[in-house]
């Protein structure tokens, strides 16, 4: 089964990677080269977290130099100051750091791009400054030196044993880096900034996928900076400069940032290559310079990133195709049916309004929802429909009134925690995770449900393979539900509009929800298409799942509906069942149109 | 009475990463004609017009242009050369007045010709010149589509081509804008509308593609296949008796 998920690639990379390091040493002349690979190592520890941020979670970080400072100024105290051995000040530096990643990533509640890149920019700064003029315990310009020999338990550790334990510590990293990418954590870090609308949309908080991220990275650097100070037996102010935080970008990118290899590859050239061009004497800047220029033009996506684009560029072309649908098996009867509610109402909203500066988008809306209904909202282009989902489903907030779900007033609270309460919606103008497949888009919807936590994620720990396996089961099946699993590997975005509007409905349903907002899901249908959304609609509400449409697609509403609520100028101007409404001539007049229903 | 055709593709295929979108298309679009691309979803209607349009580059095939190769273009070299497409959900430029993407449509043009021609548009669209200093992003659906499609005019185009009229509009809506688009069509302007609610597109158009898995299935005289059983079926929803 582990096959699945494991992909038998990494297995043989690893293998790959353990016997490099493990017989290096007898290859290297000299113990200067060994010193080298061992900086390299450290690096490529310091990028493995640093691509988190910044490959799947796509945000900048031009601070890891402050961070890795920190690591390596708190290992130095303890251990010249206060007699620590490797282990505790190693600990402590990864405890601080980590801290430190907390608050790096509490900008991106409010910021992100060049903004964020700044506020890092200037929290390497502080930190620098800090080293630099809190002489009493960081030796000023000068630094701290005399950093014993790393030791354990009293026994000190030669060159060669300090080697093996940089490389066992890469080695971890490389795997918690690799098993975090392909987790529900690192689908929620791609997925928060590919929409953030739409994760919150599946309950989960994007700032906690963006925090998760940086406090990693920062652990990972706390220990490559414990590390970077044993080997020197020194630290001073000099290499925690701005433009060693650029150079730790620089790897990412070089290497191919959201790859696995990028971040090793990336260190390796940026590491090597300066030695390589110091016989260039006053060129090695400029040609330093040069080459990270016409590297980057030619391949914006790194290295590693490059040769995956032309890998799938010579793949086999075919043309999909969408298969019969609805088709509902017991896995998904199963994950979406809802206990019959002995309450009739669903959701009740009371006095609903909502002011955009001076205009009124909802007025004094008050409707009850009744559970396992469907309720559907028309009216013209403009008259409020769209703004009331999105106060119902926690996207806006009502400027007055109450929203009644599950016996409590939802109204203000965040989308995410609806969607937790079991309020799913999908989006009029398709919010999917592009860039990432179609088999992940449904993933994402899981992620509230998954039980194991991150270390049972980062350990591979054998529940949380089950629970992985379990998952990927219940996405297939979604995604047969809706008849696109034949495209279940390709990219979102290559999907068709009127596609794109089924998988958005898949991934609503990963969250086994109570209320189901659908917003125009028929848009773009054809009329055989629009036959099989009916089916569809009605096998969801024969699960008890409360729908609630907007919809144009008249035909399908006067079908489908229990309840049909009309809105005009925000306001509710009928509502009854279709045939009530139908005939209703304010409706007529603002709605249909003087052609009247038959031709609608 | 047409000779040379306007706008000519052969054998185009469009290819998304392992996705093939369209194989081997191949139409025609004769000057002053008003034609519809129907079919459904993934059938390759849209990736067609955007390999016309430049906007995606077609990976085999010929696109002439009265008789001028002019495939793999970028997009702004095919609205020099009078290529413009209306996109699929509008996208008007949100936080810019009505005025100013009707402007940005006729960017190409000398101002004063684009400025008599805003006058035009604001004829036809009445609800574009009540509208005309609020921000296209506050605009309804049906506004933010008259928008479009006033902004493609304004390129002073060959050929109009848009993509998905009908999405997410109001039915009273839909009333207006297909009457638009004849009347535009006999003003000179030729057409070509990809569109989901075949029975309107058939309806308004002369001649009519039906696209399926990628590939042109059936072509005709827009009210014969309005009675072919096969698209009746299919895309009508109409049983055949």
């Amino acid at each position: 089964m582990s096959h699945r998920i494991f992909k038998n690639y990494f297995s043989w990379l690893l293998l790959g990677l353990l016997i490099a390091i493990i017989f290096l040493p007898y290859i290297l002349s000299n113990a200067y080269q060994l010193r080298v690979w061992m900086l390299l190592l450290i690096y490529a520890v310091v990028a493995l977290g640093l691509n988190l941020v910044v490959g799947l979670a796509g945000l900048i970080s031009l601070g890891q130099a402050g961070l890795l400072a920190i690591g390596a100024y708190t290992a130095s105290i303890l251990a010249t100051k206060f007699g620590f051995e490797f282990i505790p000040a190693a600990l402590a530096a990864m405890c601080l750091t980590g801290i430190f990643g907390v608050v790096l990533a509490y900008p991106t509640l409010r910021v992100r791009g060049v903004y964020l890149a700044v506020i890092t920019i200037a929290f390497g700064i502080v930190v620098e400054n800090i080293a630099i003029e809190w002489s009493s315990v960081t030796g000023g310009t000068t630094g701290i030196s005399n950093i014993p020999k790393i030791a354990f338990f009293g026994h000190a550790l030669d060159d060669i044993g300090f080697y093996y334990l940089i490389g066992m510590i890469f080695l971890v990293s490389f795997i918690i880096h690799y098993n975090i990418k392909k987790s529900r954590f690192g689908r929620s870090m791609r997925a928060a900034t590919q929409s953030e609308i739409a994760v919150r949309s599946v309950g989960i908080n994007p700032i906690s996928a963006r925090t998760l991220a940086f406090t990693l990275a920062a652990v990972l650097t706390g220990i490559a900076g414990a590390l970077y100070a044993y080997l020197n037996s020194y630290v001073n102010p000099d290499t925690f400069r701005f433009l060693d935080s650029l150079r730790y970008l620089l790897m990412v990118i070089l290497g191919g940032s959201g790859t696995v290899l990028g971040p090793l590859l990336g260190a390796a050239i940026l590491t090597y290559i300066p030695e390589f061009f110091q016989k260039f004497g006053i060129w090695q800047h400029f040609a330093y310079g040069a080459l990270l220029t016409i590297v980057i033009f030619i391949m914006p996506l790194g290295i590693v990133g490059t040769i995956i684009f032309w890998y799938g560029k010579f793949q086999p072309k075919r043309l999909y195709k969408s298969n019969q649908w609805p088709a509902l098996e017991p896995l998904v009867d199963e994950l979406i049916k809802q206990p019959i509610e002995k309450s009739q109402v669903c959701l009740s909203v009371n006095n609903l309004t909502v002011r955009f500066g001076g205009l009124v988008a909802n007025n004094n809306i008050s409707e009850n929802i009744q559970t396992g209904s469907i309720h559907a909202i028309i009216g013209p282009n403009g008259a409020g429909k769209s703004t009331f989902l999105n106060c119902i489903s926690g996207l806006y907030k009502a400027t007055d009134g109450a929203i009644i779900f599950d016996n409590k007033n939802i109204s203000g609270l965040p989308m995410h925690t609806l969607a937790k309460m079991g309020i799913a919606r999908t989006f009029q103008n398709t919010e999917l995770f592009g860039q990432m497949t179609v088999l992940e888009n449904v993933l994402v919807g899981f992620h509230t449900k998954y039980k194991s936590g991150l270390l049972a994620t980062i350990a591979r720990w054998p529940t949380f393979t089950k629970e992985e396996n379990h998952f990927h089961d219940l996405a297939n099946s979604l995604l047969r539900y809706v008849g696109l699993d034949d495209y279940a590997h390709e990219e979102a975005r290559n999907l068709p509009f009127g596609h794109q509007r089924r998988l958005e409905i898949a991934r609503a349903l990963a969250i086994s929800p109570k209320v189901l907002l659908l917003d125009e899901p028929a848009a773009g249908l054809t009329h055989t298409e629009i036959e099989d959304l009916k089916r569809l609609i009605n096998s969801l509400s024969e699960k008890n799942i409360t729908i609630v449409l907007v919809e144009h697609h008249v035909e399908m509403i006067m079908a489908l509906s229990n309840t049909v609520t009309v809105l005009d100028y925000g306001i509710v101007i009928a509502s009854g069942t279709p045939d009530e409404v139908q005939e209703n001539p304010m409706v007529i007049e603002a709605y249909f149109g003087s052609q009247g229903v038959a031709n609608a | 009475m047409h000779n040379a055709p306007l706008l000519e593709v052969i054998d185009l295929s469009v290819v998304y990463g392992r996705v093939e979108a369209t194989r081997d298309v191949s139409l025609k679009i004769y000057p002053g004609e008003f034609v519809a691309i129907i079919g459904s979803n993934g059938a390759g209607k849209s990736s067609t017009l955007k390999a016309i349009a430049g906007v995606i580059r077609p990976s085999r095939g010929n696109i002439l242009l009265e008789g001028m190769p002019i495939q793999g273009l970028p997009s702004h070299e095919m609205v020099k050369k009078g290529i413009v497409l209306v996109p699929e959900g509008r996208y008007v430029f949100a936080d810019q007045s009505v005025e100013d993407n009707l402007k940005l449509g006729g960017y190409l043009r000398d101002s004063r010709d684009v400025n008599n021609g805003i006058a035009e548009i604001y004829d036809l669209f009445p609800r574009l010149k009540e509208r005309k200093d609020q921000l296209a992003g506050s605009l309804s659906g049906g506004e933010q589509q008259m928008l479009a499609i006033a902004r493609g005019i304004l390129a002073k185009p060959k050929i109009l081509m848009i993509d998905e009229v009908s999405l997410g509009l109001a039915p009273k809506i839909l009333q207006f804008l297909f009457p638009v688009l004849t009347y535009l069509n006999e003003a000179g302007l030729s057409i070509l509308l990809v569109e989901q609610l075949a029975t309107e597109a058939l309806a308004v158009t002369s001649r009519a593609y039906v696209m399926e898995g990628g590939k042109v299935t059936i072509s005709g005289n827009s009210t014969d296949l309005t009675h072919d059983p096969r698209v009746m079926e299919a895309y009508l929803g109409k049983k055949n008796k």
